[in-house]
């Protein structure tokens, strides 16, 4: 119990810096704040107003469920594989949602079909790994991993192909689809929602997947249905996953970032670990997109390459402090 | 008294006559998009067509650039707004623009959807060919109303195209390779207006049709097809690694030909000027052969 308190703080803090950013995201552009009881005329304020509900909370919106997505699917599969270095791109998730957004771009197809194209794709490749992984009965951490990696692999060779092929007037979209981009980001709500359900299906389980880290036989014999818990993760992860790629384009690194930076600040513990992932996902990503809008504006940057750069040194700290301590 | 009611009149007549006719041009599936009055406040979303806007005599109407519309000089004190791909969607919609012309392969889907949904009005246009230039010119001076100026410029521009048809249309095709970029070497398919610009004076491209109108292209395969006349644009980089090869038809006829600058790079009127470079390069070429 007492190690509760200070999880659970860390938790509420969380939430503040998540909400602050947030603001953060919807006060700041490459468009002047204008603040509306000091507005000096109604026009300004309008234009200020068509801005902030039409541009920038589609766009944080879709940048915080993006993120929170992976985080959740990123804790999940790093549980499922006990492997730290998973993330959840590993599973080739992120490779069939490319092929098939980039098959649309180049194909000159309308933004929806973009969509879809990377929605078709991320089913299409998790279909096949759980096909492939799943054998006669054995159903091992290691089969789960090769195949998803070498799909994972297979997948980037179809990629670099396209891109090799691509005109140069689509290969812009392409790459900046690849980085992870959210200025095209459809309908955030559909990922809102789907973070909210997503996490209310995987929070009940966070005891049991503390369990599960020590181990598959000692949690059977702590009486954990092994079996039907590694597949409703996986089957989570695979699907938020997929929501988040749709939302924002392959966002790397925060899917592996997030969840080790939740452990750093709140511990193993599963029920504090997995929010806290979310919310750090989330907020890493709204960062992101907020520095790619804003750092060299008017040029945009692709999200995606922000969150390395801002994650890396993040968690190099934290890694750094827990050494020493 | 009837002086007054005559004024009276015609400006009635005037009015109604503006009301009744609105400014229209076709949209790319050929809708009719339509203003009330000629735009005023217009932002281009493509160098090409900030080219074409300020061409027209409509420059003082445009409010709002792209990166990269660097001609004429002028268009580089305006507000920028960023790549062409994606363009800072914010700063755009502070400019208030009445008009937004767009690159139909270049702004990204995202983008017109979002403009769309703004409730901004955006023409988008092809710019992929040749004979898309007078189209957009036209379109662009009836939508900023200088029609008088837009259809001078773009009648002048098919005139010239219709010569330099009936100047070459009997003279012996010349097989030419055009050089985009050296590493990798990327070259045009027909259908690339840069090919087209090539078929204009009689120059066979050794690429032909590809699906990609830029593609990446071997060494082995032009040396196999032998051209002519290899042209670039500036900067021309890597542009002496054809000498390498002293029986290649083009090295032997000292046809590494360096066109004029920008000229060529973007469909817009300008592209008359590289054409005609192009020709009288080709033409050097036959020259050479009857000798």
């Amino acid at each position: 119990m007492t190690s509760l308190r200070p999880s659970a703080l860390w938790l509420a803090l969380l939430c503040i810096a998540s909400l602050l950013v947030l603001l953060a995201n919807l006060a700041l552009g490459s468009n002047d704040w204008v603040w509306p009881l000091f507005a000096t005329d109604d026009a300004a304020w309008l234009m200020q107003k068509t801005i902030i509900m039409e541009l920038r909370l589609p766009r944080v919106l879709a940048a915080f469920a993006a993120g929170g997505l992976l985080a959740l699917a990123g804790t999940l599969i790093q549980v499922l594989t006990r492997n730290p270095l998973a993330d959840p791109y590993i599973l080739g998730i992120s490779g069939g949602a490319a092929v098939g957004a980039l098959l649309a771009i180049l194909l000159g197809l309308p933004l929806l079909m973009q969509h879809l194209g990377a929605a078709s794709g991320a089913f299409a490749a998790l279909l096949l790994v759980i096909a492939l992984a799943r054998g006669e009965g054995a159903w091992t951490r290691q089969r789960l991993l090769l195949t998803g990696v070498v799909l994972a692999s297979a997948l980037g060779a179809v990629i670099t192909l396209l891109l090799a092929l691509a005109p140069e007037t689509s290969l812009r979209g392409m790459l900046f689809w690849l980085m992870g981009d959210l200025s095209g980001a459809p309908a955030p709500w559909l990922a809102l929602i789907g973070l909210g359900v997503l996490t209310l299906l995987t929070l009940p389980w966070a005891r049991d997947l503390n369990i599960l880290t020590r181990g598959e036989a000692s949690a059977a014999s702590l009486g954990v249905a092994v079996r039907e818990l590694r597949w409703g993760a996986y089957v989570l992860a695979a699907m938020a996953t997929a929501l988040a790629v749709i939302t924002a384009g392959s966002i790397g690194f925060v899917g592996l970032l997030a969840p080790h930076l939740a452990r750093l600040l709140v511990g193993a513990d599963h029920r504090f670990a997995l929010p806290s992932a979310i919310l750090l996902g989330g907020s890493l990503v709204m960062l992101a997109d907020l520095l790619a809008r804003t750092l060299i504006a008017p040029q945009q940057l692709p999200a995606g390459a922000l969150i390395a750069l801002i994650g890396a040194p993040l968690f190099l700290a934290l890694l750094y402090r827990e050494g020493k301590a | 008294m009837l002086h007054r009611l005559v004024i009276l009149f015609a400006i009635l007549v005037g009015f109604t006559q503006v009301q009744a006719e609105p400014l229209c041009v076709k949209n790319l599936d050929g809708s009719p998009f339509c203003l009330s009055q000629p735009a005023q406040r217009i932002v281009s979303l493509a160098p090409h067509l900030t080219e074409m806007v300020f061409a027209v005599g409509a420059g003082a109407q445009l409010v709002g650039v792209v990166d990269h519309s660097d001609f004429p000089p002028a268009a580089r004190t305006l507000p920028h707004l960023g790549s062409y791909h994606q363009p800072d969607m914010e700063k755009l919609l502070s400019l208030k623009p009445d008009l937004v012309l767009a690159w139909h392969s270049g702004a990204s889907p995202a983008v017109l959807d979002t403009l769309h949904r703004l409730g901004l009005r955006v023409w988008v246009s092809r710019g992929e060919h040749i004979a898309d230039i007078p189209l957009e010119l036209r379109g662009i001076g009836i939508l900023s109303g200088h029609s008088t100026q837009s259809t001078q410029a773009a009648d002048d521009f098919e005139r010239e195209l219709h010569q330099l048809t009936q100047q070459y249309a009997h003279a012996r095709p010349v097989r030419g390779f055009y050089q985009i970029w050296a590493q990798p070497l990327v070259t045009v398919s027909d259908g690339h207006f840069i090919a087209e610009a090539m078929r204009y004076c009689g120059i066979q491209n050794i690429v032909g049709t590809t699906s990609n109108l830029s593609p990446t292209w071997s060494e082995e395969a032009v040396l196999r097809a032998r051209p002519e006349l290899i042209l670039t644009s500036p900067p021309a980089r890597d542009f002496e690694r054809w000498t390498r090869w002293p029986e290649l038809p083009a090295v032997k006829n000292n046809a590494l030909i360096i066109l004029p600058p920008d000229v060529l790079m973007r469909p817009t009127p300008r592209m008359i000027e590289g054409i005609r470079a192009m020709c009288v390069a080709a033409d050097q070429v036959r020259a050479q052969h009857s000798e």
